[in-house]
């Protein structure tokens, strides 16, 4: 008996509970993205994209807006995620935010104390992609998109792109960025982006209805950050080489003089790196070994494809070629920057700990002065489905 | 009905892993020792392993009996009474905790407008459940769920893997601090929480079918449970690094948060909560069920009336050990267990230990002198 | 007027007060000897019988003297009443045999009724009860006891194919009503001498045949002492199916889960007896029970065995999912959209939204809605007359699949989730063990409705406490798995291939623990021998 009372008293608790946490899907509406920028009267505002479902499911679409895009100024961002509802109808819930952008402003000032709420926070995931706004941050969130209309859910899925297949984008997370900005061997990075095109015409379904978008959002460059603060931005072939250095990448095509005025395409398709971080003559050194595996997409040279000699030739001018470009980004950071954004101070922590533990407090300085050596290596595998170029015929 | 409940040794063993897992994988272990957490737990583990057998070999002075009942043997029944109203008071509290531990991770985590209570009191009605069915019950769902907590790890760790978080070079560089640290975090902290909390089969291990393999079984268990609590330890702060563990309140938690394969496969944590409630369940039952022992010493009459109001009790009791968070942490790191656990997981079972020895040398002696 | 209100409002009160002494069973001492004084057995058969039409009480002269054939005209072979009273009584040679004691009786009967079964009785309640269970009874005037001749008719349905439990390969032989029947499938499989077919009567008013069936020198003779004490212990006033007996020997009443194993098929029945199980046939069911039972065998079916053992473990895998799923997936489905949304991903999430926009109920009650309009459909699917089957199922079809969904009353995804539920509820082989996770379902929507995850997680840990609680005949429920048996693993959740299973299950601790002791892998000669 003593059972049953225990099974019904579990049945009145689960009825009483009136359900503190339950939220019918009828009452939510899911956030893709939030922006950041300053605010005008308080510290910040807030901006989100809450999504319209029904417009986004191809059998309930009717063309309206695919979004709702709303903001809020106040001084912590906590607050005002929950405040939303002060213009929008439904609760937003936060655990599919896909996108997080804040302005330029914002970065150059180092107004970025709202992190800690982001990582705290129980709802919101570190699988957003991590944006900096060239501009203002909200703008980017209302530039409508035909494929994946809401303009955070296309950035999400152009960045994994963008990522996966060349490597502009080092698809930085908030953890990536914490991490580096406590850590006294890295800098953090963000991709930054733009929007294209005229900004007014972007905040509206017609957008979507158009070839070429009126508005489209870009990728931009790679920002370069000490500690909070924003410095200045790399390109986006920096960012390749950055992921490069940073064994974060797994395809990317390099384009390679291979004659005078002639280039040659080639499509990398495993590569990796080896970094070694020591000192000697009171200087650090660092030696970047990069492998990488390829094939030859196009040539605009006339050369034998048949001979391995040209292979061995080829793969002389990519690694070169690669090796420069690298070395360059790198010099490029030392000279421009003066930070260590590529974490070689995480890599001496790992190798060489105890003199890392000396140099530790200003080791960005260390890196400006350290020498950089590039080796690559490069396996040109195989020339596509044709041997010798039509080029070389017509010779 | 049978009148002696009896625990198979595998069962023991499902029961000493569940156990030592419990709340040691829902709150992190060793921080102090920042990348070396895992060696600390490790070398802890080694440690633990003595403390089992010391734990064993008390128990085989007298075959049969339990904890309460050696007391009885080797001081009497008043001075007896009276330590095993400690002990029982020290059980309830460690499983007050236990369930704080977990009530507070899924408010946190979870259910974040939930009250407390009526999460702590779900958890309760169930173990009062588990405690009225009686030990077997408990040993059999123990051992039930024992393969799915390592399946569980083992696929959380596929996971972890195959979604490119686990990063060896987060554990790197290997005792940069030197041995310092981890010896600091072996002695006391890991010593009391999880090993020392060996004690309470003090009043279980006594059921077991074969007594003369209990030892044994309970020193594996803990080697196998210590080797997952080091690896969850090791994989906490090769996915999140060491300064983000130091951050997390529930470290194995965030860490499976970072899951994301093929863009399907995310946001896991709610599964593994449910490897933290098995092992949660099963930690909070023993310490209720050795407690219901000494009860059912003390009070000489069968626990089960007892149970529920007690287990009710208890759960109140969870909301009230603290105020927030914080005070219960610290109450458990700074009070609990350089104090308490140090007394009833050491001070008192030595000299228990000494004493029985004694005494049942002397008796033995007595039936050698009387034999002869 | 007192007995007016009693009778209202305490019927079963009145009921008892008005029970008469059992005829069958008169106490000790107060039995009535049949004495040879036929005219007033007659009348007190007259009594007793007189206004059944299908009473029959015939004079008849025989061995000289006058004499009663009373017998029932509907549990009788008429054809066999025909032929051995009237024709025998009239060949010739019987006529001159002359009966003046019941010895001269017996030496009658010895000649006469020598093919069919017959016994001398000797009291009056006897004599009923004969009557009742299929005998005529001839009485002689003057002379002490009477003949019992069996005439039963063998009156039952033929063997078909079992309608619960089908298989694609194996006997498609079932169980019918007649326990003789059900007796001689099995007798047909197991041709062992020490197959044993104890007998009981049970029900005070039925009196209905049970047989408890064992092996003797392989069942665990506490198991079946145990089974034969509860079976004798019965006191029941009717018995008609075994589904009645299994209540009465359970271990435990209040679970969900069935402590016996009931099938209509007599394969599984030799199956269990082979490994030491004992079983139950009851007269008038098809159903025979097999106990002890664990939850593994509700996983299993005799088809396992027959086809090859890959499929027979992928198959019981499938099964052990099924109920998984039968017994979570609504409340899964409720905890995560009501609690959990960041475990549905982005765009499912997304779907399931615009699906569920404009549903007017919470997710609770939008399941219970169609959980309950479920169970409701396939009661009626169970119960209704066959002819009109197509028009049910046609509403249930438009009820839930369409119309539900067009008119906004619950989402399209509810519907596959309820119907995938129900899918998975009818692959169990065992149906009341299907009804146990039926049952079970709603407790786990509730849990999950007040707490998420979190209570299906509870829910669920508190079912395996239960499960593990439970025995059936002193055999832990959840054996081999807990307590854990290494010996017993080979038919659990992967089926070895038949040669590998060489041992009976070790929890039933049997007598002859290895069943197979000499089986071996195939081993086909090295190839190039062939030719």
């Amino acid at each position: 008996m003593q059972v049953i009372k225990i099974v019904s008293f579990v049945f009145l608790l689960s009825f009483l509970a009136g359900c503190w946490d339950a939220r019918e899907l009828g009452d939510i509406s899911v956030v893709t993205g939030i922006a950041i920028d300053k605010g005008e009267h308080q510290r910040y505002k807030l901006t989100i994209e809450g999504l319209n479902a029904s417009e986004l499911n191809a059998k309930t679409a009717r063309g309206d807006a695919p979004s709702v895009v709303y903001a809020l100024e106040g001084d912590t961002i906590a607050e005002l995620s929950q405040k939303m509802n002060a213009g929008i109808s439904r609760k937003l819930i936060y655990s599919h935010v896909r996108t997080v952008v804040i302005s330029e402003e914002l970065a150059r000032e180092g107004l970025l104390d709202f992190l800690d709420f982001l990582e705290r926070n129980r709802e919101i995931r570190d699988d957003f992609i991590f944006l900096l706004a060239k501009g203002r941050a909200d703008e980017i969130l209302r530039v409508t998109y035909p494929v994946q209309k809401a303009s955070t859910m296309k950035l999400a899925v152009q960045f994994r792109m963008m990522a996966d297949h060349w490597g502009g984008d080092p698809d930085v997370r908030l953890k990536d960025v914490i991490e580096a900005m406590v850590s006294p061997g890295r800098e953090p990075v963000l991709t930054a982006v733009r929007v294209q095109g005229e900004k007014e015409k972007g905040n509206a379904v017609d957008n979507m209805k158009k070839v070429t978008p009126d508005a489209l959002v870009v990728l931009d460059s790679l920002a370069v950050f000490k500690k909070d603060r924003y410095l200045g931005d790399l390109t986006i072939v920096d960012s390749r080489n950055y992921l490069l250095i940073e064994n974060g990448i797994q395809l990317t095509s390099f384009t390679v003089p291979c004659r005078k005025g002639k280039d040659m395409a080639v499509r990398v398709y495993n590569a990796s790196s080896k970094r070694k971080v020591k000192y000697k003559d009171g200087k650090p050194h660092i030696d970047i070994e990069l492998f990488l595996e390829s094939r030859l997409d196009a040539t605009q040279c006339a050369d034998d494809l048949t001979r391995p000699e040209t292979y061995v030739k080829y793969e002389k001018l990519v690694s070169d070629a690669v090796s420069r470009d690298v070395e360059s980004t790198v010099k490029r950071v030392q000279e421009k920057f003066k930070v260590d954004i590529f974490g070689f101070g995480e890599d001496m922590y790992r190798q060489d700990f105890e003199h890392f533990e000396k140099v530790k407090d200003y080791w960005n300085e260390e890196f400006t002065r350290a020498k950089i050596q590039v080796n690559t290596s490069v396996m040109l595998r195989r020339a596509g489905i044709r041997t010798k170029s039509f080029l070389t015929e017509k010779q | 009905m049978k009148l002696q409940e009896n625990v198979s040794v595998i069962q023991l063993l499902a029961l000493v892993i569940n156990f030592q897992i419990g709340s040691s994988i829902v709150v992190g272990l060793a921080g102090q020792a920042k990348q070396d957490a895992w060696i600390a737990v490790l070398i802890a583990t080694v440690v633990g392993v003595g403390v089992a057998y010391f734990y064993y070999k008390l128990l085989s002075f007298c075959p049969g009996k339990n904890l309460y009942e050696i007391l009885e043997f080797s001081f009497g029944r008043i001075i007896a009474v009276g330590v095993s109203l400690l002990f029982i008071g020290f059980f309830f509290y460690i499983a007050a905790r236990v369930s704080r531990d977990f009530a507070e991770m899924m408010t946190s985590a979870i259910l974040p407008n939930t009250p407390i209570e009526a999460i702590n009191l779900l958890l309760m009605l169930l173990v009062a459940y588990i405690l009225y069915l009686g030990l077997e019950p408990l040993a059999r769902t123990a051992e039930i769920f024992s393969p799915y907590i390592v399946i569980f790890f083992g696929l959380l760790t596929l996971l972890l893997w195959v979604s490119g978080d686990i990063s060896i070079r987060q554990v790197q560089p290997v005792l940069a601090y030197g041995w310092a640290p981890i010896a600091k975090t072996v002695f006391p902290d890991l010593m009391s929480f999880p090993f020392g909390e060996l004690v309470v089969f003090t009043a279980i291990m006594c059921y077991t079918t074969k007594f003369r393999y209990a030892g044994k079984v309970a020193m594996v268990g803990v080697g196998i449970a210590g080797l997952l609590v080091g690896f969850s330890t090791a994989m906490q702060i090769m996915v999140l690094g060491v300064d983000s563990v130091a951050r997390s309140n529930f470290p194995l938690l965030s860490a499976a948060r970072e899951v994301s394969v093929a863009q399907f496969i995310e946001r896991i944590d709610a599964f593994v909560v449910f490897i933290m409630m098995l092992g949660i369940v099963i930690k909070c039952s023993v310490y209720m069920f050795a407690a219901f022992k000494g009860i059912e010493y003390v009070f000489k009459m069968p626990y089960r009336p007892f149970v529920f109001p007690i287990t009710m009790v208890i759960s109140l009791f969870t909301v009230m050990i603290a105020f927030n968070f914080a005070e219960h942490i610290d109450e458990g790191l700074n009070y609990t267990i350089p104090y308490f656990n140090a007394t009833m997981e050491y001070a008192v079972p030595l000299i228990l230990f000494v004493v029985t020895y004694i005494k049942v040398r002397k008796q033995r002696k007595k039936k050698g002198a009387e034999k002869a | 007027m007192i007995n007016w209100i009693q009778k209202i409002f305490f019927p079963s009160k009145i009921q008892r007060k008005q029970s008469t002494p059992d005829e069958l069973v008169p106490e000790e001492g107060t039995e009535k000897v049949l004495n040879g004084d036929i005219q007033s057995i007659h009348a007190e058969m007259n009594k007793a019988f007189g206004k059944s039409a299908d009473f029959k009480a015939g004079e008849l002269k025989i061995g000289g003297k006058r004499g009663f054939a009373f017998y029932l005209d509907s549990m009788t072979d008429s054809k066999g009443i025909n032929e051995i009273i009237t024709k025998t009584l009239s060949d010739p040679t019987a006529k001159q045999y002359r009966i003046n004691n019941e010895e001269e009786l017996k030496g009658f009967c010895r000649e006469f009724f020598s093919a069919s079964a017959y016994q001398i009785i000797s009291y009056q309640h006897e004599l009923v009860w004969q009557l009742l269970s299929g005998s005529a009874v001839i009485v002689v005037e003057g002379i002490e006891g009477a003949v019992s001749i069996d005439l039963k008719t063998s009156e039952h349905r033929s063997i078909v194919e079992p309608s619960t439990q089908t298989v694609v390969r194996g006997p498609k032989d079932g169980f019918v009503e007649s326990i003789m029947v059900n007796v001689s499938l099995i007798r047909r499989r197991i041709k062992n001498p020490h197959l044993q077919f104890e007998a009981f009567q049970i029900g005070k008013d039925t009196r209905t045949t049970v047989y408890v069936a064992y092996i003797d020198n392989i069942v665990n003779l506490g198991i079946r002492n145990e089974v034969i004490k509860r079976i004798k212990s019965i006191e029941a006033n009717a018995i008609f199916e075994s589904g009645n007996i299994e209540e009465f020997i359970a271990d435990k009443t209040w679970t969900p889960f069935p402590l016996a194993y009931n099938t209509e098929r007599p394969d599984s029945i030799a199956g269990h007896l082979l490994e030491g199980k004992v079983a139950i046939l009851v007269d008038g069911s098809p159903f025979v029970l097999s106990v002890p039972v664990t939850i593994v065998d509700f996983f299993e079916i005799s088809e396992d065995y027959y086809e090859p053992f890959m499929m027979g473990s992928f198959v019981r895998f499938i099964r052990y999912l099924s109920f998984l799923i039968a017994l979570v997936t609504p409340a899964f489905y409720v905890a995560v959209i009501t609690y959990h949304h960041e475990l549905i991903p982005t765009q499912l999430l997304l779907g399931i939204i615009a699906q569920r926009e404009g549903v007017p109920f919470p997710a609770l009650v939008e399941v219970l809605l169609m959980e309950i309009t479920f169970e409701i459909l396939r009661e009626a699917g169970v119960r209704m007359p066959r002819a009109v089957g197509q028009t049910v199922s046609i509403v249930g079809a438009l009820v839930i699949g369409q119309a539900a969904v067009e008119a906004g009353i619950v989402s399209a995804s509810m519907v596959i989730v309820v119907a995938v539920t129900a899918i998975a509820n009818f692959v169990s082989p065992v149906y009341s063990f299907a009804s146990a996770s039926r049952l079970l379902r709603f407790i786990m929507i509730l849990l999950s409705a007040g707490f998420g995850l979190y209570g299906v997680l509870i829910g669920l840990v508190a079912m395996v406490a239960h499960l593990s609680s439970l025995r059936s005949f002193g055999v832990p429920y959840l054996a081999p798995v807990a307590p854990f048996v290494w010996e017993d693993q080979n038919d659990v959740f992967i089926r070895f291939p038949i040669w590998g299973m060489k041992k009976r299950p070790r929890y039933l601790d049997t007598q002859a623990p290895i069943k197979q002791p000499g089986s071996k892998s195939p081993t086909p000669p090295p190839e190039g021998d062939g030719s």
